[in-house]
């Protein structure tokens, strides 16, 4: 709990804010991704609107506070209010729900005109376990993300299906955003030779049971 | 019955029967009689029936025994309390001096000061807390001013010498041989206290009367109001100048003579004059005193008072702010005095603190921090953004000063993050005045939200995501509490606090019957809170966490979260439109005129 800035000492401190239509899974998202790596007493008071997450992603230490914002139509005009200083946005979308698609088109529209290409914008398609009722095919998506130097994904959220890969995915690209625009000024924290390996360790080290994913 | 030996207590009114109450009690039934007997023939307007009654049943002896029994305990025990009424008491001093009385002058100017003490209590007291606080500030205005006295007396004369309660609250003490004399020094401190509380009363009442009074006719209001306490005393005081002047010359102790001319006005108005201003009334002595330019500190007071009678009469509404009985005054000295005050509390607490760090670190923080509070004083008409500027640069000087201690030095335990906490807290609480809502254009701004709010309580519905179970009710209601909690903490990590804890409160008022709460669910559950709590200066307390809090914690955590989650409710109510609720215009403003009718129903 350092000063204002994003990195303090060896931790690097990241905001990702959440975006997307009522009832897509925001939530679900973040949650199957907390609860499932720590025990739920390290949830934090506000449970889940707000959560810190903590990683070492080769060697390099992380913390994640993932904004939870509210989804509904009417409060879209809060949203800079939620995204300002925040270095990466999960956008996501029902991938039965084609207007929620439009939607996220939307929120990468406003964030790229606000924040530039600053921010890290990963478009999540959710729900896959409703494959069947699919409206928004996975190619429309993926070109659109490319398009707008976005990363696509798609998870499920009730299937525990992909969460994982997204935060990391999200996490390494902030790392480097962090470190390319902080080279220069100050010598790189994890020191010279890295490991360019991702390797995601719980940050309850010593409990082996939680180890699991990307080890 | 020796005549010469009634109790002062016997001639007052409910006093004497509560007396002779407690002389019963105690078995002393003669002694009860007794004080029954004295108080028909001394209590003033008893005595006086009394004496009729047997003069008109042809008793001449009685009737007289009657009158002399009154006036000798009148004269003796009276002087007490004559000299406590301000008029009287302070001609009466005139008269002492003049008769090379040094001591018993002294004696009537110091009561009658202390009645000045009791009214600039009382007038204090009425603007915080209305009658009862006048009575409260009569009562603390009149021992502050014993108290003071006290300390001078005891201070001249080298040993404790009570003055005023105190002086009966001692003998109270000291004297506790029998039951009546008990009860006499007993009801002496009660009737002063009673007295100073019925006097501040009606003083507050006046001055209560002159802060709401719209009329531009500041002073004669005002002066009204002082002169109303006035007449009651010298209703009292006229028919006993004329009888103690009777009584003299059968006497032969005292040889004065009070006559109605003494006490008029030297200016020959026909009102009453007061020594304090020169033996002029009220309005000459204020006439006068605006031609010649005296700097005296009660009338820097008084002028001070009308100043801000004036610009409330001006704005013509009473703000949030004066409700809620913080200062706005740009007023050098008042600031001081604040500044002075709180300095004196929170500095020991600051210093303590800074006991543990290494002393060159401390001196250094020290210094730097008062002179960013120094600045800030000097800055305080200044926007807030240019205090922001100067308080968020002392929060990064320290940061590195500490820093760099750590680093060359590895016995330096000092966190940066609670030293800086401990700078923000002092600064924050010594400065609030000037940091927080200091402008008028703010305090407009937080009184048309307040307005605007109260309009679309109705709106309150659209908001309810959850049955409203008796739990889901008192999460929302502890929330809306400590929205309100915000104006009793001057600190920004103090606010930032109550605005966690109050979101603790929502989420758990979401999550009812449910184990998560998303923010689809917390944040309308937080825009129904503030409109059903819609708390006083929330603009202002949200304004002066982000300006004069730490950007950490306003903008990373619970706490940042929290805030950006309320500031985002806010907002959102602020600019609150139809087509956000998606209904039209009309059936807007038929809600509109549909919720003020609610609300004023309410008021009403």
């Amino acid at each position: 709990m350092n000063s204002a800035t994003t990195s303090a000492g060896d931790v690097l401190r990241f905001k990702v804010v959440l975006l997307g239509e009522g009832a897509v899974g925001k939530t679900s998202l973040v949650l199957r991704y907390v609860e499932n790596k720590f025990n739920p007493k390290h949830l934090s008071t506000l449970q889940a609107s707000f959560m810190t997450k903590k990683l070492n992603v080769a060697g390099t230490r992380v913390e994640l506070n993932i904004w939870d914002t509210a989804g509904q139509e009417r409060f879209h005009a809060l949203g800079p209010i939620y995204y300002r200083d925040s270095q990466g946005a999960l956008l996501v979308y029902d991938i039965t729900d084609e207007d929620s698609f439009f939607k996220v088109k939307n929120w990468v529209k406003e964030l790229r005109r606000m924040l530039g290409e600053t921010v890290v914008l990963i478009i999540v398609g959710n729900k896959t376990d409703l494959n069947k009722d699919r409206r928004v095919a996975l190619n429309t998506a993926m070109e659109y993300a490319s398009s707008v130097n976005a990363v696509h994904f798609e998870c499920s959220a009730k299937t525990n299906v992909g969460i994982e890969e997204i935060f990391l995915d999200l996490t390494k690209r902030m790392i480097e955003r962090a470190k390319s625009s902080e080279s220069g000024n100050k010598s790189s924290a994890s020191g010279p030779g890295r490991n360019r390996n991702i390797l995601v360790v719980d940050d309850n080290q010593l409990r082996p049971e939680t180890k699991k994913g990307c080890c | 019955m020796s005549s010469s030996n009634v109790p002062f207590f016997d001639s007052v009114p409910v006093i004497a029967q509560l007396k002779s109450l407690v002389q019963v009690i105690f078995n002393d039934v003669k002694g009860a009689r007794l004080t029954q007997e004295n108080f028909s023939r001394t209590c003033i307007v008893v005595s006086q029936v009394r004496s009729m009654v047997e003069l008109a049943a042809g008793d001449k002896l009685a009737a007289r025994q009657t009158q002399l029994t009154f006036l000798r305990v009148g004269l003796r025990n009276g002087n007490a309390f004559i000299n406590g009424v301000p008029v009287v008491g302070h001609i009466k001093g005139v008269i002492h001096y003049a008769l090379d009385d040094k001591n018993g002058g002294s004696e009537a100017m110091k009561a009658s000061s202390r009645t000045v003490g009791v009214i600039a209590g009382a007038v204090g007291g009425a603007l915080i807390g209305g009658p009862a606080g006048a009575a409260a500030g009569g009562v603390g205005g009149g021992l502050a001013v014993d108290t003071l006295s006290t300390a001078i007396e005891s201070a001249v004369n080298r040993r404790y010498s009570p003055s005023g309660t105190l002086a009966l609250g001692t003998e109270l003490v000291r004297n506790h041989s029998d039951a009546g004399a008990v009860f006499d020094a007993a009801g002496g401190f009660a009737l002063t206290v009673a007295l100073d509380g019925v006097g501040g009363a009606l003083v507050g009442q006046g001055a209560r009367l002159v802060a709401t009074n719209n009329v531009p006719s500041a002073a004669a209001a005002s002066m009204s109001a002082l002169d109303h306490v006035g007449i009651a005393l010298r209703v009292g005081s006229g028919v006993g100048s004329s009888t103690l002047a009777h009584f003299n010359q059968r006497d032969g102790r005292i040889r004065w003579r009070l006559a109605e001319l003494n006490l008029l006005c030297r200016n020959g108005c026909g009102w009453y004059g007061t020594l304090k201003r020169n033996g002029l009334c009220g309005k000459c002595w204020r006439l006068k005193k605006i031609g010649s330019k005296q700097t005296h500190m009660s009338q820097l007071k008084f002028e001070k008072f009308q100043q801000k009678r004036r610009r409330i009469s001006e704005r013509r509404f009473q703000t949030v702010k004066d409700a809620l009985g913080l200062e706005s005054d740009d007023d050098q000295c008042h600031l001081r005095i604040i500044k002075h005050t709180h300095r004196r509390r929170y500095t020991e607490k600051f210093e303590v603190f800074l006991t543990d760090l290494s002393p060159s670190l401390a001196t250094e923080i020290s210094k730097q921090t008062e002179e960013t509070i120094d600045m800030l004083f000097e800055l305080q008409h200044y926007p807030t953004e240019t205090l922001s500027e100067k308080v968020q640069k002392l929060f990064l000087d320290v940061s590195d000063i500490v820093k760099n201690y750590s680093e060359n030095d590895s016995e330096c335990s000092a966190s940066e993050v609670d030293v800086v906490d401990r700078v923000e807290q002092y600064v924050c609480v010594l400065t609030y005045p000037i940091l927080f809502c200091a402008s008028e254009a703010e305090e407009k701004e937080e009184t048309e939200n307040l307005e605007w709010i109260d309009s679309i309580k109705w709106v309150k519905k659209e908001f309810i995501t959850k049955q409203e179970t008796p739990e889901f009710i008192n999460h929302i209601e502890q929330a809306g509490q400590e929205l309100m909690n915000l104006n009793a903490v001057r600190s920004a990590a103090d606010k930032l606090a109550c605005i966690v804890r109050c979101f603790i409160h929502l989420t758990a008022a979401s999550t009812e019957n449910r184990g998560s709460c998303s923010a689809d669910d917390l944040f309308p559950t937080t825009v129904y809170a503030v409109l059903k709590a819609n708390p006083p200066c929330l603009q202002a307390n949200l304004d002066f966490v982000v300006k004069f809090g730490q950007p950490y914690q306003v903008s990373n955590g619970d706490s940042g979260y929290a805030y950006t989650t309320l500031d985002a409710a806010f907002t959102f109510l602020r600019n609150l439109e139809p087509s956000i609720l998606e209904i039209s215009q009309k059936e807007w403003d038929e809600q509109m005129s549909k919720g003020a009718e609610v609300v004023s129903e309410h008021i009403q």
